[in-house]
């Protein structure tokens, strides 16, 4: 194989050719190296790359198997982790000069959990300065680019996670979602993004947002590698007290959509968005349908509290800024990142009593409405990606201004949601708007129903056939020797 | 929405920052876009609500 088409593999796949010794993990691993270099420069999707250790792991990896030893699952296969998730002796700085220099002692929890299943490191990825916005614009680090239009968002926070994925540089990349920031950029760049049910992956190691939205959550390139990724990740922490030990199960395996209930919104989630990316999801829900799916329309009655709620539930993410605002302020490169942190000081104890109790009454709504559904379809994004250096865009025919404070927030209106009542949400690739940019449908399940939700995310994979490859993912094909 | 002469009192009898005027000013649209967050969901009674977060396993629905 060349190295073109050892990249073209999913997860699942090299894993598989590693493990049988049909690839050595150091051919697979040049080969995503050799792509990163290549791309660098014009994606910036690293913050910190380490060849040679990856090399060397590869090499040990390819050692261990001739030695009659599997590591696990991920053995040999070359994997990249989000900067704001802790690599022992790697420095892990958010993506933001005010960490600069910080390089924790242990690694994350998931790291662990990733590294122990046999996965080679390539290194640390872009993102949004402390995952803190939904574009992953980063004046710092010099913004990730989307491999369809390196002059494009990729979306975020997980920007540089989604590069990554979609150039064919790594196999699977960690991401975290605190309001969508895995789905988002997943949908932005085209590839799968999940995000577990809250409290299956342990977020201890993960550099704090805010403690009751976090998740991290893996990107691959399909169903079946995500699914390969929670299995991994999905390992009770006992120090983290988020953590809940539960069982994932199987996965379905779904020759059609006879007996599912498809839940479709009336409300919010289909308002104000772009034609094409609202005929794109209408077309999954409808494909969905003739495959034996049962659709079952519903109203939400919790969507105007839930959105006065969740911006005052997310203002813990004060307590661990507060000494780095009081230190070293003026080196947030987002300066907007620490006004809005300083102004939620001014919040009162009665806000966020209220936006908790809010909280309690929307997730009792979600649990609810699961009684009758297996899962709701819904755009992943209002839109698809723009220009990195827009002031303006036109959303539904409604031009929104991109300097006003949190407007960056319009990609995480559908998304967030999920991290609010912490339900499992996957984003799936669907197909290419006009101007030849990904989009993506979102499908959402029940708490702890994360296999049900995967079984059926496949099926609809089945169904789309989505097999779109960004240009970046061959950088000859746009000129660029690899 | 609070004006920054409002929002320099508010800080003055609350927690006290003493920030410069020209960060306050900057400050003041986040805080104000939260406080309208908070105006709204006070108009919601809440006093009914689930004793506990539900999702957890093992919880009732």
């Amino acid at each position: 194989m060349n190295s073109e088409e050892i990249r073209s593999l999913s997860l699942v796949d090299v894993a598989a050719a590693i493990r049988e010794r049909r690839l050595s993990s150091v051919e697979v691993t040049a080969a995503s190296i050799e792509h990163a270099h290549a791309t660098e420069d014009a994606l910036k999707t690293f913050v910190y790359f380490d060849a040679e250790s990856a090399l060397k792991r590869a090499a040990e990896a390819d050692a261990a198997l001739a030695g009659g030893t599997l590591w696990g699952p991920l053995h040999g296969v070359p994997v990249a982790f989000k900067d704001n998730l802790d690599t022992a002796g790697i420095p892990t700085e958010c993506a933001s000069p005010v960490l600069e220099g910080r390089v924790p002692a242990e690694n994350a929890h998931v790291v662990d959990q990733v590294l122990g299943a046999g996965a080679v490191s390539l290194g640390k990825l872009n993102m949004h300065e402390f995952a803190s916005g939904a574009t992953s614009i980063n004046a710092y680090t010099g913004s990730p680019r989307n491999p369809w239009k390196p002059d494009h968002i990729t979306g975020g926070s997980s920007g540089g996670s989604s590069t990554a994925i979609v150039a064919g540089i790594a196999f699977a990349t960690l991401g975290t979602d605190a309001g969508g920031s895995v789905r988002i950029p997943a949908a932005i760049c085209g590839h799968v993004g999940l995000k577990q049910t809250h409290g299956l992956v342990s977020n201890r190691g993960s550099v704090f947002n805010t403690w009751s939205g976090d998740h991290v959550g893996p990107h691959t390139k399909t169903v079946a590698d995500a699914e390969l990724m929670l299995r991994v990740m999905a390992v009770h922490d006992p120090r983290d007290s988020t953590s809940v030990d539960h069982p994932l199960g199987a996965m379905p395996a779904l020759a059609d959509l006879r007996g599912v209930r498809v839940g479709v919104p009336g409300t919010f989630f289909f308002e104000d968005v772009d034609a094409e990316v609202d005929a794109a999801a209408r077309d999954v829900i409808a494909k969905m349908e003739a495959a034996g799916a049962t659709i079952v329309p519903f109203e939400l009655k919790t969507i105007e509290l839930m959105l006065a709620a969740r911006m005052l539930t997310s203002a813990d993410a004060y307590v661990y800024h507060a000494k780095l605002l009081e230190e070293r302020g003026e080196l947030y490169a987002e300066q907007a990142i620490r006004l809005r942190l300083l102004a939620t000081q001014y919040l009162r104890a009665e806000d966020y009593a209220r936006s908790i109790r809010a909280r309690r009454v929307v997730i009792s709504e979600f649990v609810s409405l699961f009684e009758s559904i297996d899962v709701f379809v819904a755009p992943t994004t209002p839109t698809t990606a723009y220009p990195i250096d827009a002031t303006e865009v036109t959303v539904a025919g409604k031009a929104i201004d991109l300097t006003q404070p949190m407007a960056s927030g319009l990609l995480a209106r559908n998304t967030s949601p999920l991290n609010y009542t912490g339900q499992p949400s996957i984003s799936l690739p669907v197909g290419l708007s006009a101007q030849g940019l990904p989009i993506g449908v979102m499908l959402s399940g029940a708490h702890f129903e994360d296999m049900k939700l995967l079984g059926i995310a496949q099926a609809v994979e089945r169904l789309i056939g989505y097999d779109e490859v960004a240009p970046w993912f061959a950088p000859q094909a746009v000129g660029v020797a690899s | 929405m609070l004006t920054l002469e409002e929002f320099k009192q508010l800080d003055a009898l609350t927690i006290r920052r003493g920030y410069p005027d020209a960060l306050m000013e900057q400050i003041l649209p986040f805080y104000n876009l939260m406080r309208e967050s908070s105006e709204k969901l006070s108009q919601f009674d809440l006093a009914e609500t689930p004793p506990a977060l539900v999702y957890r396993a093992g919880s009732v629905k």
